[in-house]
C-alpha cells in the first residue's frame, strides 16, 4: 500500500515540485478528500462518488478500475479541474481546486495537467506538432526544442508532425495525444480510457510509450480504465464499485487484475 | 412528416428566429415602402380632390412639356369673358400661379428651397374655386395684401396684420399679411411655401396684366361637367383646351403619383437589396442544417420516406419560417414606414402625414415576395436533402469542407470574363444596358468564385492575426476549414458593401469631376443662386442689372433654365445666357461661328453634339418650349464647356420670346468680392458663393445623397451581419467537441471567445474586401460611362473605403458576441462525452 496517509496535502505539494526526480521520496501528485458527487435529487439521487479519499503519488503510473458507472469517470473529471465536487475536496499538489474559478481552473489545466482522451483528442485544424503545442502556445509559451524533439522521438512521430489529424491512424492520433501531454511536463497526466478505441497492438504500444515516460522521465499518469491488460502496465491500480474505492493493488498484473475484479464481482 | 418539420423549428428556435428576422427585416423595408408611399399619395389624392371638387371645368393652353409646378403656358386673361358668356356657365375665376417667394422676420427667405418649391398664385374669390381656406385674418382685399400658407407662418412667427417682403420675379415689394390660409386640409401642399395675392396683383408680378394660367368654371345645376366643357371649346377655339374638373383631379393626382413613383422605386431597390441579402442568409442556414441533419434524413429514408418526402418537408420548414416572418414584417412595416418619413424629413424631403394606409396589392405583394424568396433560397439545400442516402445514417457526418472544384473555377473564370468583357464593351460602345448586364455577370461571377477565394484569402487576412497567438491563429484555420459556408456568408456582406463602395467610388469622382472641370472652365469669380433647383425659382433680373454697372464687377452672365424638347429630345435643363459675355465667364474651347450673332432665333451647339446631329452652321434646330416653338438656326459651335453649358444653348432674348419667365436660375460673375456681395446683399433669396463655397455646397449635396444611400444600405449590411452570427452559431454547435477538448487543454474563456470573434472579423473582411473590388470596379465602369456627362475623373476614396473595411471587420467581430459567448460557456465535460 502507498496510500501515504499522514503526509499533509500542502506539504505533499510543496514536494510535488520536486516530482520529476525519479527514486527520490514518494510525494503526492494529487490528492482526493471524502469525495462525493451526486447527481438528482431526492429519490432520484445517484451518488457517483460516495466518499472517495485517495492520493496519487508523484512518479508513478496509476491506474484507476472499474466497471461502467462505478465512478471512476466522475473521480478522474473532478482530480482533472474538469468536473466539481458535491463535498469534499480535491487538491493538486498544494492547490485546492475548490478555491479556483473558471479562469485558475483552465490555467491550472493547461500549465499543470496533461490529457488523454479515448478519441477525439486532437484539434482538426492543426496538425500533429501544432496539436503537440496547444496548451503551450495557449499560455503564450514555446516548447523548447530540444524537449519537444526528445517527446516526439519518444513516440515516434518525426515523419507525421505536418498532418493533419485526419491524415493519421487512430494509433498515431494517441501518439500526438501522449506527446501533447508530455509536452507541457505537467506535474500529472489523466488518461481516460486511452486505448479503448484502439486494437490491442496499437493499444499495447500506447501504454508502453505512457509507462517509459513514467519509468525515465518521472512523469505521473493516473489512467482510467476498465481493460486488465491496460491496468497491468501500472505501477498501482485502485478499484472502484458504486462511488466507492474497494480495492488497491500494487504491481497489478493481468491475472492479479482479473482475480479482483472476479472476486469483487462475487 | 409536417409534424416533424414543427419539431424540427422547435427544437432550433434561435436559429429559427435569426433567420426568420433577416427575411423579417426585408419584408418590413418593403412593406414600409408601400405603406408611406401609399400612405402619402393617398393624402395627396384626397387634398387633390378636395380642393379642385368645385371645379366643373378647366381651360387652359394644351402643351406637349410636363411643365411643373404650376409653370404651364399662360392664356389671355381676356378668354374668362367668353367663357362666362357660355351657356351652362356659373361662375369664373382666374388662376394665376408663378413663383414668389416670402421673406422671414429675420431677413432670410422662408422655406428649404433646394427641396421645396416657392409658389405664389392668386387667391379667387369664388369660394367653390379656391383650393384654399382661411384659417386666420382674412383674405386679401387690396393689391397690397396677401394670405400666406400656414406652414410658412407657423415657421416664420408671422400674423396676420405683419408686414413682409416678397420675392418675384420683378423687384421685391412690401406686403400687409391679412390671413393664413391652409390648402384643403394640409397646411401646405407638398411642403411648397405659397403667397396668394389678389388677382391683379397676381398677373403683374408673375405673369403679366393682360394672363392668366387657367380659368376655373362652376357649371349651372343640373349641366353636367361633359356637356359644359363641350359648350365651352366650342366658344374658345382651338389655341386652349377646356377639361372636365374630374380630368383635372384625375391629372393632378397622375403628375403628383409620376413625383413619387422614383422615390418608391428607390426604397423598393433597398428593400429588394435587403431581401437579397436575407436569401443569402437563409440559404446559408439551409445548407448548414440539411448537412448537420443529413444523420436524421438518412434515418427518416431508412425506415421509408421517400426524397421528395425529405425535400418536401425543408421546404415546408423555410415556407413556414418565411410566412411567419413577413408576416412579422408587415406589422413591423408599419413602423418602418413612420421611421422611413422621418429619415426622408432628415434629409430634406418633407411629406405629409396622414391616415396610414395598407393597400392590399402591398401586403400581398410584400407577402409574397418574403415568402417566395424563403422558399427559394432553401430549394438547393433542400434539393441536396432529397439525395440524402438511407446508407448515410450510418456514417459520421461530415462537414462539406471542400473549396471549389476545377469546375466551378473554369465557370467563374469564364462568368467573370465575359461579365468584364461585356462591361469593356458596354464602355467601348456606350451601351449603358450592356455595362449593367455585364455588372450583374461580374457580380455571379465573384458569388461563383467565392468558395475557391475562401481558402487562401482566409490565410492571407489571418497572417497578421499570427501575432495575436493561437486565438487568432485556429480562427484562421477555422475560418478556412468550409470555404462554401465561408464564402457563402462573406457573399451576404459583400452585397451590401459593394453597393456601398460603388456609391463612394461614385460620389468621390463626382466631387473631383466638378472641382476638375471648375478649375479648368470657369473663368469667373462667383456664382450667385437662389439654391433652386428648376425653373420654378430664381432670381429677379434686376439683380443682374444692378451687378452689370457696379463699379468692381468685370463680368455678368445671367443663366436660366428651362424644359425643352430640342430636336425631338426632351431636356429637363436647357439654358439661356447671356450669350455676348458667357464665353469670358466659360471657357467654350475654340468657337466655330459667333455667339454674338445669337439674338432671338440663334443657337450654340457643342461640338460633340453637332457631330452626332451633323448639325453645321446655319442648320436648323426646333425646339419646342411649354406654350411655344421656335425653329433655331445654329450660329455658333464650342468646343468645350459643355459640363456648363449644356450641349446647346440659346441667348436670354430667346427665352424671353417664347413667353418664358424672366427669372435667373444663377447668375455667373467675375469680378471684386465686396462689390459681388455689396450688390448681392439687397436681393434676400440671392446666395453669393465664390469658387470654393461653391464646390463645398455642391459636396455637400452629394455627401447628402450618399449619406441617404448609406443609412438605407445600413440595413443590407446590418442583415449581413445577422447571417454572420447564425453562421458562427450554426458552426459552434457543430464544433462543441473541439471546443470542449480546447477548453480542457487549457484554452481560457477569454481566449475562446477571441478565437470566434477574429474568425467573425476575417470573414467581414474577406466580405468586404471583395465587396470593394466589385464596387470599386463598378464605380470606374460607370464613371467611364458618363464620361460625357460631366462625371469623367475617376477617384478612388481610399481612406473612406479603408474605414468601411474597418468598420465591417469590427461589426463582424460583434455580431459575433453572442456565438462566441456560447462558445464560451460551453460545459467543458458535456462537450467532451457529446458523440
Amino acid at each position: 500500500m502507498t496510500m501515504t496517509s499522514t503526509a499533509t496535502p500542502s506539504r505533499a505539494g510543496a514536494l510535488a515540485h520536486h516530482a520529476h526526480v525519479p527514486g527520490g521520496a514518494s510525494p503526492v501528485a494529487a490528492t482526493v478528500r471524502d469525495a462525493v458527487k451526486t447527481y438528482g435529487r431526492g429519490e432520484n439521487e445517484v451518488r457517483a462518488l460516495d466518499g472517495v479519499s485517495v492520493e496519487f503519488v508523484a512518479g508513478r503510473f496509476t491506474a484507476i478500475m472499474g466497471p461502467s458507472g462505478s465512478g471512476k469517470s466522475t473521480l478522474m473529471h473532478s482530480v482533472a479541474g474538469l468536473d466539481t465536487l458535491t463535498s469534499g475536496s480535491v487538491w493538486i499538489g498544494d492547490t485546492d481546486l475548490s478555491t479556483l474559478n473558471d479562469r485558475s481552473l483552465t490555467k491550472l489545466r493547461r500549465d499543470r495537467i496533461g490529457f488523454i482522451f479515448q478519441s477525439f483528442n486532437l484539434v482538426p485544424t492543426l496538425t500533429a506538432a501544432e496539436n503537440i503545442a496547444l496548451p503551450a502556445r495557449l499560455a503564450g509559451r514555446t516548447i523548447d526544442p530540444g524537449w519537444f524533439a526528445h517527446v516526439v522521438g519518444t513516440v515516434g512521430l518525426q515523419k507525421r508532425l505536418r498532418h493533419r489529424p485526419s491524415e493519421l491512424s487512430g494509433g498515431q492520433q494517441q501518439r500526438v495525444a501522449v506527446a501533447r501531454a508530455l509536452a507541457s511536463r505537467p506535474e500529472i497526466i489523466f488518461a481516460d480510457e486511452p486505448t479503448g478505441n484502439l486494437d490491442s497492438l496499437t493499444g499495447a504500444e500506447i501504454l508502453s510509450f505512457m509507462r517509459s515516460a513514467v519509468r525515465t522521465l518521472g512523469q505521473t499518469i493516473v489512467m482510467v480504465t476498465h481493460d486488465p491488460v491496460a491496468a497491468s502496465y501500472a505501477d498501482r491500480a485502485v478499484f472502484l464499485a458504486d462511488g466507492r474505492i474497494v480495492d488497491d493493488l500494487d504491481q497489478p498484473t493481468t491475472d492479479s487484475v482479473l482475480d479482483r475484479i472476479r472476486h469483487l464481482g462475487a | 412528416m409536417i409534424a416533424l418539420t414543427f419539431k424540427e423549428l422547435a427544437a432550433h428556435k434561435l436559429r429559427l428566429l435569426t433567420t426568420a428576422f433577416a427575411i423579417m427585416l426585408g419584408v418590413a423595408f418593403m412593406s414600409g415602402t408601400f405603406i408611406l408611399t401609399d400612405t402619402i399619395g393617398a393624402t395627396f389624392d384626397s387634398v387633390l380632390a378636395d380642393v379642385d371638387a368645385g371645379v366643373d371645368a378647366y381651360v387652359r393652353t394644351p402643351t406637349d412639356i410636363d411643365a411643373g409646378y404650376g409653370q404651364g403656358p399662360r392664356l389671355a386673361a381676356s378668354i374668362a369673358d367668353t367663357v362666362a358668356a357660355v351657356d351652362g356657365v356659373d361662375q369664373v375665376a382666374l388662376r394665376i400661379n408663378g413663383y414668389a417667394r416670402i421673406v422671414g422676420p429675420d431677413g432670410a427667405p422662408i422655406g428649404d428651397i433646394t427641396n421645396n418649391p416657392a409658389m405664389g398664385t392668386n387667391w379667387v374669390t369664388v369660394d367653390e374655386l379656391n383650393p384654399w381656406v382661411i384659417s386666420t385674418g382674412r383674405p386679401p382685399s387690396s393689391d397690397n395684401e396677401i394670405v400666406i400658407d400656414k406652414s410658412s407662418a407657423d415657421a416664420s412667427g408671422y400674423q396676420p396684420g405683419d408686414v413682409t417682403t416678397v420675392l418675384t420675379k420683378t423687384s421685391p415689394r412690401q406686403f400687409t399679411i391679412s390671413g393664413i390660409a391652409k390648402f384643403g386640409d394640409l397646411d401646405s401642399p407638398a411642403g411648397a411655401s405659397f403667397v396668394l395675392f389678389t388677382d391683379a396683383t397676381a398677373a403683374v408680378l408673375m405673369a403679366s396684366p393682360s394672363e392668366a394660367s387657367a380659368i376655373a368654371v362652376t357649371a349651372d345645376d343640373g349641366v353636367s361637367q361633359v356637356a359644359l366643357v363641350g359648350a365651352i371649346t366650342a366658344a374658345v377655339g382651338s389655341d386652349v383646351e377646356a377639361i372636365t374638373g374630374a380630368t383635372l383631379i384625375a391629372e393632378n393626382q397622375a403628375t403628383l403619383a409620376a413625383n413619387f413613383a422614383g422615390f418608391r422605386v428607390i426604397l423598393l431597390i433597398f428593400a429588394l437589396v435587403a431581401m437579397f441579402v436575407g436569401a443569402f442568409i437563409i440559404n446559408n442556414t439551409f445548407s448548414i442544417t440539411v448537412a448537420q441533419r443529413t444523420r436524421d434524413m438518412a434515418l427518416l429514408r431508412a425506415i421509408g420516406a421517400s426524397g421528395r418526402q425529405v425535400k418536401r418537408s425543408v421546404l415546408v420548414e423555410a415556407s413556414i419560417i418565411g410566412i411567419v416572418a413577413s408576416a412579422a414584417g408587415l406589422l413591423a412595416g408599419i413602423a418602418v414606414a413612420a421611421g422611413l418619413g422621418k429619415l426622408m424629413s432628415q434629409f430634406g424631403i418633407d411629406l405629409p402625414e396622414g391616415p396610414t394606409v395598407l393597400s392590399p396589392a402591398a401586403l400581398v405583394l410584400s407577402f409574397g415576395v418574403g415568402v417566395t424568396i424563403t422558399a427559394l433560397s432553401a430549394w438547393l439545400p433542400a434539393r441536396r436533402a432529397a439525395k440524402v442516402a438511407p446508407i448515410d445514417a450510418m456514417r459520421s457526418v461530415s462537414v462539406d469542407d471542400s473549396a471549389g472544384s476545377t469546375r466551378r473555377t473554369m465557370l467563374g473564370a469564364s462568368v467573370l470574363a465575359a461579365g468584364v468583357g461585356a462591361i469593356l464593351a458596354g464602355l467601348a460602345v456606350e451601351e449603358i444596358a450592356i455595362v449593367g448586364v455585364g455588372a450583374v455577370g461580374a457580380f455571379a461571377a465573384v458569388g461563383i468564385l467565392g468558395p475557391v477565394l475562401a481558402r487562401p484569402a482566409a490565410r492571407l487576412l489571418g497572417q497578421p492575426l499570427r501575432l495575436r497567438g493561437i486565438s487568432g491563429e485556429i480562427a484562421t484555420r477555422n475560418a478556412m476549414r468550409s470555404p462554401k459556408r465561408t464564402a457563402r456568408t462573406a457573399a451576404s456582406l459583400m452585397i451590401g458593401v459593394a453597393l456601398v463602395g460603388f456609391i463612394s467610388v461614385f460620389g468621390a469622382s463626382s466631387k473631383t469631376s466638378l472641382a476638375g472641370s471648375l478649375d479648368e472652365e470657369f473663368l469667373g469669380t462667383h456664382i450667385i443662386s437662389d439654391g433652386g433647383w428648376d425653373n420654378t425659382t430664381g432670381l429677379s433680373p434686376e439683380l443682374a442689372d444692378r451687378l452689370r454697372v457696379q463699379t468692381g464687377v468685370d463680368e455678368v452672365s445671367q443663366a436660366r433654365i428651362a424644359r425643352a424638347v430640342v430636336d425631338g429630345t426632351p431636356t429637363d435643363v436647357f439654358f439661356a445666357f447671356d450669350a455676348t459675355t458667357i464665353d469670358s465667364i466659360f471657357r467654350l474651347g475654340s468657337i466655330d461661328g459667333d455667339l454674338d450673332a445669337l439674338g432671338a432665333d440663334g443657337i450654340a451647339v457643342s461640338a460633340a453634339e453637332a457631330r452626332d446631329q451633323g448639325w453645321r452652321i446655319g442648320s436648323r434646330v426646333p425646339v419646342t418650349f411649354i406654350g411655344s416653338e421656335t425653329t433655331f438656326v445654329v450660329e455658333a459651335i464650342y468646343t468645350s464647356g459643355s459640363d456648363w453649358v449644356g450641349t446647346s444653348f440659346v441667348d436670354l432674348d430667346a427665352f424671353t420670346a417664347n413667353g418664358l419667365d424672366d427669372l435667373d436660375f444663377r447668375i455667373y460673375v467675375s469680378g471684386d468680392s465686396t462689390a459681388i456681395t455689396t450688390v448681392a446683399a439687397d436681393d434676400p433669396s440671392a446666395v453669393v458663393q465664390d469658387r470654393a463655397a461653391f464646390l463645398d455646397s455642391k459636396n455637400g449635396q452629394v455627401d447628402n445623397m450618399l449619406g441617404l444611400f448609406y443609412v438605407m444600405l445600413a440595413l443590407a449590411v446590418f442583415i449581413a451581419l445577422l447571417g454572420i452570427a447564425n453562421t458562427l452559431a450554426l458552426s459552434i454547435g457543430e464544433r462543441t467537441r473541439e471546443l470542449g477538448l480546447m477548453r480542457a487543454v487549457g484554452m481560457t474563456r477569454v481566449q475562446t471567445r477571441s478565437m470566434v470573434r477574429w474568425e467573425a472579423a476575417i470573414i467581414a473582411v474577406f466580405g468586404s474586401t471583395l465587396g470593394l473590388a466589385i464596387g470599386t470596379f463598378f464605380g470606374w465602369a460607370v464613371v467611364r460611362a458618363l464620361a460625357d456627362h460631366g462625371i469623367d475623373t475617376l477617384t478612388v476614396p481610399i481612406t473612406s473605403l479603408t474605414i468601411v473595411t474597418m468598420i465591417a471587420a469590427t461589426a463582424g467581430a460583434a455580431a459575433a458576441i453572442l456565438p462566441a459567448r456560447r462558445a464560451a460557456r460551453i460545459d467543458v465535460l458535456t462537450a467532451l462525452v457529446s458523440q
